[in-house]
Order: C-alpha cells, then structure tokens, then sequence
C-alpha cells in the first residue's frame, strides 16, 4: 500500500472512530442499549484505539497526527466556550435540564440517586470529550481549507444535536419547541461559540494531511 | 346486512365487556402521611436504619430531590421502594397484576417550609381491588408494617 494511500486509510479510520462517543448518547436514546453499557463496549475502546491510530499516525505523517492532536486539543478547549453560553442558560432557565449531569448519572447507570461527584466528573469527562472528538472530525475533514469552516461546523453539530433523539428524551419536543424558543436559541448560540472558539485556536489554514517523505522513506529503507 | 347487524353486535359487545373491566379496576387508595419533628436527613436515615426491624428492605432508593436537581429544582425528596421478597411470593401467587404495586412505595419530603413527612398508600386500600382473601390478609400485615416503619422514622 501507498504512503497516500496509507495516510487515507487512517484518515477515515480516525474519523470513524472519532465519531463514536459523540454518537453513543444519541444511540442510547434510540433503545440501541444504556449508555453505561454503550460506553464500556463502544467509547472506552474507541478511546484507546484513538490513542493508538494517532500514535500509528504520527509515525506515518507526522502532519496527520499533530492535525489529530490540534483538533482534539482545540475541540476539548472549545468546549469551555460552548459552557460559557450553555451553564447560565441553563441556571437562568433557559434549558430544561443540566445535560452533563444527565450524561453523568446515565454514565455511572445511577439515574435514581441523582447526580454525584463523581457522576458530575464522568459526565463534564464525556461531554469534553465529545468536543475532543468533534475538534478531530473537523480538522480532520477541513485538512488544506480555512479555519472558519469551523463555524458552520459548529452550527451543523448544533442542530444535529436539535434534531437528535436526546432532545426528544428530554421530554421538549422536536428540537425543543415544546420548552419554547429559548433551547433552541441557547443550543444555537453554545454551537456558535463552539464553532468561533475552534476556528480561534486552529491555525489559519489548516495543514494538509499527507504521509511525510521522511519518514515513508525511513521506512522503505528500514523494511 | 346480517353481516353489518353481527359486526355492530360483536362492537357493542367488546364496548361492554371492556367498560365493565375498566369499572373492575377502579379503587381508592388511602394516603397515609405522618409528620415529623426531624430533620430529613435523620428521617431518612431513620428509616433505612428501621426497615428491617419492620420485616421489611429496602429494594430500591429514588433520590428524587438529587435527580429534580439536574433541572435546577431545590427539593428534598426520596422514594423507597420497600419490601421482603417471601410476602412478595404470597401476594404474586395469587395475582401477578400485583406488581404494579409491589415492592410498596414509602415516600420522605420536606415541604417548602422544612417540615418533613413520611408518605405512603395503605397498602390495603391498594391490594383491595384484587378482591383475594388472602391478599388481603397479607395487605393487612402489610398495613402495620408500613405504618410502624413511617411512625418510627418520623418519631
């Protein structure tokens, strides 16, 4: 296989796999299993298997990894924008519930106890890690385009979520329309900070990802 | 037209049948709610700490104040759902419908002012639309277990 090809390949499996946690919650509200379960058969060695491609990745263009590594990182620290918006709203009344606090106790299946310390933990761990992963798919598939894209990015996440199942356990209507204006106003805006703070902390141009000629003859040579 | 006249038959028929079930299942349950002078931590605690001395376990504990707490509603309120598994076995063998309402609910909560009470269905009052002898004997040792629990705890 081509070092091209081979950067392809583990382009598209790091997209798969990154897309996997922000997809258990919806999956989970779907009856597709708790997402306590989901979490221990799908994220948690989604997680580590993240870790390995990137480690594999860097090591065939050193390009693709840092580009995994810049999303996760601007995505994880993209996320505290998103709550800037979201946890006032939320303590102003603005959203039906805290949805970390849920992500948490449906995490640790403790729902009837109510949230905890370490509930609150799994659930904020969950919901950057979420950010994480959507920072990887962006810069993933933005690789050689401008950073701004990360704003529509931001919006389509948004109203992916309005349009998810999540909304509709929350017991709100179809993207919220039942708790009034305010959740879709407040989804929108979180999205948008989201989006802003990523395209912020991601270079002007994002690098193209392609297998570093260095390396791949290092390799041709060592084989 | 004989046809339409044994089918508008058979729909009344149902429409009857299915009345008079849902007049079978009607009840009233009676609420049983005692104050209490303490805290609702120490009620609540009380109670875990009594439910045995009652014949009874606790099956499952509904944090209900902790959960409302995640859509920013203070309150204090936990469900128990308590029972023992071999009156269970009494109650279920002589209607599995039971299970509606077995294990029972016993239900602390603090009013907006800080009074703590202790809340439950009697269990009689509940089991009653059975119309089982022996259930209803059971329901009756049930009504003492219950109400020395919630009576203990509250004290």
């Amino acid at each position: 296989m081509g070092h091209d090809s081979r950067t392809v390949l583990l382009r598209g499996m790091l997209l798969a796999i990154a897309s996997v946690a922000p997809n258990v919650f919806p999956m989970s509200q779907m009856g597709y299993g708790s997402l306590n379960e989901l979490a221990t058969i799908a994220v948690l060695p989604a997680v580590v298997a993240l870790v390995g491609l990137t480690a594999t990745a860097t090591r065939v263009s050193p390009a693709l990894g840092s580009l995994v590594l810049r999303g996760a990182i601007a995505g994880a620290l993209a996320t505290l924008a998103l709550e800037a918006v979201r946890y006032p709203a939320f303590r102003l009344g603005l959203m039906p519930g805290n949805l970390p606090q849920l992500m948490g106790v449906l995490l640790l299946d403790r729902f009837a106890l109510g949230p905890s310390t370490g509930s609150n933990i799994a659930g904020f761990a969950y919901h950057f890690w979420n950010g994480a992963s959507f920072g990887i798919v962006f810069a993933l598939l933005a690789a050689g385009r401008s950073r701004w894209w990360a704003v529509p990015f931001g919006l389509a996440v948004g109203l992916g979520f309005l349009a998810s199942p999540v909304v509709l356990a929350l017991g709100v209507g179809p993207f919220g329309r039942d708790f009034g204006w305010s959740f879709a106003a407040t989804v929108t805006t979180a999205h948008l900070a989201f989006g802003v703070a990523l395209a912020l902390l991601l270079p002007a141009r994002l690098p193209a990802a392609r297998s570093d000629p260095r390396t791949s003859a290092a390799r041709v040579v060592s084989a | 037209m004989t046809f339409t006249k044994t089918t508008i038959a058979a729909l009344t028929a149902l429409l009857l049948t299915t009345s008079a079930f849902a007049a079978d299942n009607k009840f009233e349950a009676t609420r049983v709610t005692v104050a209490s002078n303490k805290s609702f931590e120490a009620v609540v605690d009380a109670l875990r700490g009594l439910v045995a001395k009652n014949g009874m376990m606790v099956m499952a504990e509904v944090n209900q104040g902790q959960m409302l707490s995640m859509t920013g509603l203070t309150l204090k309120a936990t469900l128990f759902l308590v029972g023992n598994p071999n009156v269970g076995k009494q109650i279920f063998e002589q209607n599995h419908a039971a299970g509606l309402y077995i294990p029972l609910r016993v239900f602390v909560y603090a009013d907006p002012a800080g009074k703590t009470f202790v809340s439950y269905d009697k269990p009689s009052s509940i089991l009653g639309q059975f119309k089982n002898d022996k259930m209803k004997m059971v329901a009756e040792m049930l009504d003492k277990n219950i109400g020395g629990l919630a009576t203990m705890a509250a004290q």
